[in-house]
């Protein structure tokens, strides 16, 4: 694909991304005036009776008594500066707040996501090359099993017996730096990942059991490429759309979700933070994020689809046009 | 015709003169078990193939030629086994491990395959296939990256690719006569002495099928390579062989020089074969079809697999048990226990049925059913802002078909032929022009009222080329027809009438009417092409147009199923439209051809006429492209014959 192509492309992409965020914040914004009750009570979380003057600087801090246009325009426009103002429930600056949490669990994410793609893969892969055979059946077994345990189960299940009795792993706390992290955070990344494991699985095998059914596969073999070579470089590399699609679906439920391993391993993730804010109706807290939410997303989902550029030339060069 | 005397021995004398074969097949059987059930899919093939010889397996699909294919090199599909001994080089390829068997695929053994556009890696630039497999070339220093890289390009120009450029394209960026050379080319980039072709011009156009067969003749002829060829069509086996082994259910049923096969077919199917095969050069009354459908190996187990469907079969000897291949003359071998009784038969009826009746006289013609003028279409390739490329499929395209008149129209892929079909039916707009169809306008369907379309559709009906996709799975052959029928009645007919209709349409069609209970995956090929006829018989059309009726079917069937037409016609006074890029099919079936190329109407004029003596350089160069056997059909290439 020329330069030009490519940059039409990243720009119109780039351009949708900002549309729809900025749809999503017209949804989120609205969350305050949606919530049951009205705005002020929410912010002022009615413990007493509010002073009137309380209400006023509420009404004032919030401008409660403009049109709901001014009072999008305002938020969004401190919004695009990351600013998202102040947490009611801790005072503290939203985005500052979200930056420590979201360093969290974007590692915690990522590692899942790396723990799922590095034994999903090979896995679904000598699943389809042993078609039908034991260790395929196995390995669909335990992708069940694993996609239909609560992650608070095999969190709680993991702790016991990796942290308590066998004592190989902290059973608390995040951990400073790289790789102490990355010891810290294995049991949770364990528990995250085997959620998120058997689509993968699935996807690699199916694609696979597809691929290997091709002829190029057997022309390939015919002309006595290594097993090695015929399998991967023609066999996963072809399986690898819907492997890639899978794989970005899943990066997005692994940054956004990861709620309950957090809340069972007490790490002070975004998913922790969304649920005290919730509970605590910490409206900004709330919308910021959401934005990011929905931000990471979205972004997952374009860098997906460049990946589908570099993958398979036929959408590079547009198959109609060949 | 030369006497096939001579031609025995002059095969005889070329065996002689090889002395020790590349490989030889012993008795190779093989079987799949699926759920413990075990299935034969070859009973017992032998085979040899000397080095600079070219040797065809013939056979119709369920004959098991594209499993032996793979058997050879040890490529067979998950479940199957091969048993019997294939020799190459003194070492029993089957008893070796997979590992020794990878050094002999590609540098000893290679394989093409049948679809072009399947066998290269999507992904994978065409360059990238042959530098990889250069790579496992042995012989010699290794070369450097860039070194691959000039042989690849060397390589694909000794295919007739001379643009290097070539090798930075995808495969999708090619045509299929292109990537089937790409394909022979990596094949062939660790010279093998043995190729082994499965079907390698099936899926390609007439004049590209003669262009890559020229290519892997002269690879052949040049390297020489021991080439085995699979193919179901005879007339390809004649025109590249030189010794033809007939497959049939799994068994091999005769083995000859191909010529002397082509002289004197000793077997009642390779007769069989011979005369469903329409011929290129005549019309003849009608085509002698194989009745019936290939049967599974393993039902015809202990006779002779040819006799559920063979004129000659006596339950002695034919059905007292499996008769085995023996030699009836010198390097004649056939597996028909009855040939010294019925040879003179079987001769007698070939050239009966070899007779050739003129090509319809195009009478006074009758009224003119459809006009179509100056119909242009356009198809543009995505949409909205990115709508860019377009195709002009049809350039001005005229024809006419009278009341009850069949008319050819051929040409190659791309040539708009089922564009212009599809415009008939309204199933495509044409972007300008006129069809005039039994006096109303039929331009647009969309344009006409309720009244003038319903008309239109009842006046022109469609067969599809392929029936594996024109019936509907979930539905009962019943259920497509009496859909059809009540389309036509607009009100319910009574359920009484509606099943005799579909029984008279069964029995037209040649079907028993129980049929009317099965769905399409219970039927044959040739069986669904019958019911979507009868489907669109329901409609009582007066034209139907065919658009590849019988290229989806194996010979056999498409004789069978070209009779059918044939006979429908004279009993109904249909009009055809029939979309073909087989010359040698339209040649038994319509009065009159138009020759399409790039859209345009090129040649038009009564069949017998512009096929024995074409104007138009173009449809001189379809005509040239249908294999011979008889002469240097490949030219350039065939030139020099391996000495005797």
């Amino acid at each position: 694909m020329p330069n030009a192509q490519w940059r039409a492309f990243l720009g119109k992409r780039v351009l949708a991304l900002v549309v729809l965020l900025l749809v999503i914040s017209i949804g989120v914004f609205s969350l305050i005036h949606a919530a049951p009750g009205s705005a002020e009570q929410m912010l002022l979380s009615g413990r007493r009776p509010p002073s009137p003057e309380r209400v006023a600087a509420i009404q004032e801090r919030y401008r409660l008594n403009e049109s709901f246009l001014n009072q999008y325009g305002h938020w969004v426009t401190r919004a695009v500066r990351f600013d998202f103002g102040q947490s009611i429930r801790t005072g503290e600056d939203v985005a500052l707040a979200l930056r420590e949490r979201a360093a969290l669990t974007v590692f915690l994410g990522s590692y899942a996501f790396a723990l799922i793609m590095a034994f999903g893969v090979p896995l679904g892969v000598l699943a389809a090359v042993k078609r039908g055979r034991g260790i395929d059946r196995a390995t669909i077994a335990l992708s069940v099993v694993g996609v239909s345990a609560p992650a608070f189960v095999t969190g709680i299940f993991l702790l016991y017996v990796f942290a308590v009795i066998l004592g190989w792993f902290p059973a608390f706390g995040a951990g400073e730096g790289f790789f102490d992290q990355l010891r810290h955070l294995a049991l949770p990344a364990v528990a995250l990942a085997l959620t998120g494991l058997a689509p993968i699985i699935r996807y690699t095998r199916t694609g696979m059991l597809e691929a290997l059914d091709q002829d190029y596969i057997v022309f390939a073999s015919a002309r006595g490429l290594a097993r090695r070579k015929v399998l991967f470089a023609y066999g996963l590399r072809n399986a690898l759309i819907p492997v890639v699609t899978a794989g970005g679906l899943i990066l997005g439920v692994m940054l956004t979700g990861a709620v309950l391993v957090e809340v069972t391993f007490s790490l002070p993730g975004l998913g922790a933070l969304l649920i005290e804010s919730v509970n605590f109706q910490d409206v900004p807290v709330v919308q910021a994020l959401a934005m990011l939410t929905a931000a990471m997303v979205i972004t997952v989902n374009l860098l997906t689809d460049i990946l589908y550029l570099f993958i398979d030339p036929r959408i590079r060069f547009g198959k109609a046009a060949s | 015709m030369r006497p096939a005397d001579h031609f025995e021995q002059h095969a005889y004398a070329t065996m002689q003169a090889q002395g020790t074969h590349l490989l030889e097949v012993r008795d190779l059987r093989i079987t799949s078990r699926v759920g413990g059930r075990h299935r034969t899919i070859v009973s017992g093939i032998g085979l040899t193939v000397s080095a600079g010889e070219t040797v065809g397996i013939v056979g119709e699909s369920g004959s098991g030629k594209s499993m032996t294919a793979r058997a050879l090199l040890g490529l067979l599909p998950a479940g199957l086994m091969a048993h019997g001994t294939v020799t190459y080089e003194g070492r029993d390829l089957l008893a070796m491990p997979e590992r020794a068997l990878r050094r002999i695929r590609g540098s000893d053994i290679a394989l093409i395959l049948q679809d072009p556009y399947t066998m290269l890696s999507p992904l994978r630039r065409c360059g990238k296939h042959l530098e990889e497999t250069l790579q496992l070339r042995d012989d010699g220093p290794r070369l450097r990256r860039r070194s691959y890289r000039d042989e690849a390009v060397r390589r694909l120009a000794e295919v007739g690719i001379t643009d290097p450029g070539v090798a930075d394209v995808y495969p999708f960026q090619l045509s299929g006569g292109m990537r089937q050379r790409v394909g022979i080319a990596a094949a062939i980039a660790r010279d093998p002495k043995i190729l082994v072709a499965d079907e390698p011009t099936t899926a390609l156009d007439m004049t590209t099928q003669k262009e890559s067969l020229g290519v892997l003749k002269s690879l052949q002829e040049s390297r020489r390579m021991g080439l085995i060829l699979i193919t179901h069509d005879l007339r390809v086996a004649f025109a590249m062989c030189d010794r033809v082994y007939v497959l049939y259910a799994g068994s091999v049923v005769e083995v000859a020089a191909a010529p002397v096969v082509e002289a004197e077919p000793l077997h009642p199917y390779t007769l069989g074969l011979l005369l469903s095969e329409p011929p290129s050069d005549r019309r003849v009354s009608t085509l002698e079809a194989i009745a019936g459908s290939v049967p599974e190996p393993d039902e015809v187990a202990t006779c002779c697999p040819f006799a559920p469907r063979c004129a000659w079969v006596r339950d002695d000897p034919c059905r007292v048990g499996k008769p085995a291949l023996a030699e009836f003359a010198p390097s004649r071998h056939t597996a028909c226990v009855r040939i010294a009784d019925i040879r003179h038969e079987m001769s007698a009826l070939r050239s009966s049925a070899e007779h050739p009746v003129p090509s319809a006289t195009v009478a006074a013609r009758s009224r003119t059913l459809v006009r179509v003028e100056g119909l242009d279409k356009v198809f543009t390739a995505g949409s909205g802002r990115k709508a860019g490329r377009t195709v002009q499929a049809l350039v001005g395209a005229s024809l006419e078909v009278g009341d009850g008149e069949s008319v050819g129209l051929v040409g190659e892929s791309g040539s708009g032929k089922t564009t212009l079909g599809r415009c008939l039916v309204g199933l495509e707009t044409p972007s300008a022009g006129e069809i005039t169809i039994d006096g109303v306008d039929g331009s647009d369907y969309s344009a006409l009222d309720r009244n003038a379309r319903n008309h239109l559709r009842r006046t022109v009906q469609m067969i599809f080329q392929d029936p594996y996709q024109s019936l509907n799975p979930a539905r009962t052959v019943d259920f497509a027809i009496t859909e059809a029928l009540r389309a036509r009645r607009e009100r319910a007919d009574p359920q009484e009438d509606l099943d005799a209709l579909t029984g008279e349409l069964l029995g037209r069609v040649g079907l028993p009417a129980d049929y009317r209970a099965r769905r399409p995956i219970a039927l044959s090929g040739g069986e669904r092409q019958r019911v979507a006829i009868a489907r669109a018989l329901a409609l009582e059309p007066r034209l139907l147009v065919c658009d590849e009726p019988v290229s989806a079917l194996d010979v056999s069937v498409q004789a069978q199923v070209l009779n059918l037409l044939n006979r429908l016609r004279e009993d109904l006074g249909i009009a055809y439209l029939f979309i073909s890029h087989d010359l040698a099919v339209v040649r038994q079936v319509v009065d009159r051809v138009y020759v399409l190329y790039r859209g345009q109407v090129v040649e038009s004029g009564p069949v017998g006429d512009v096929l024995d003596s074409p104007k138009h350089p173009y449809t001189a160069r379809l005509v040239a492209s249908l294999p011979r056997p008889d002469t240097d059909w490949l030219e350039s290439s065939s030139t020099a014959k391996r000495p005797a």
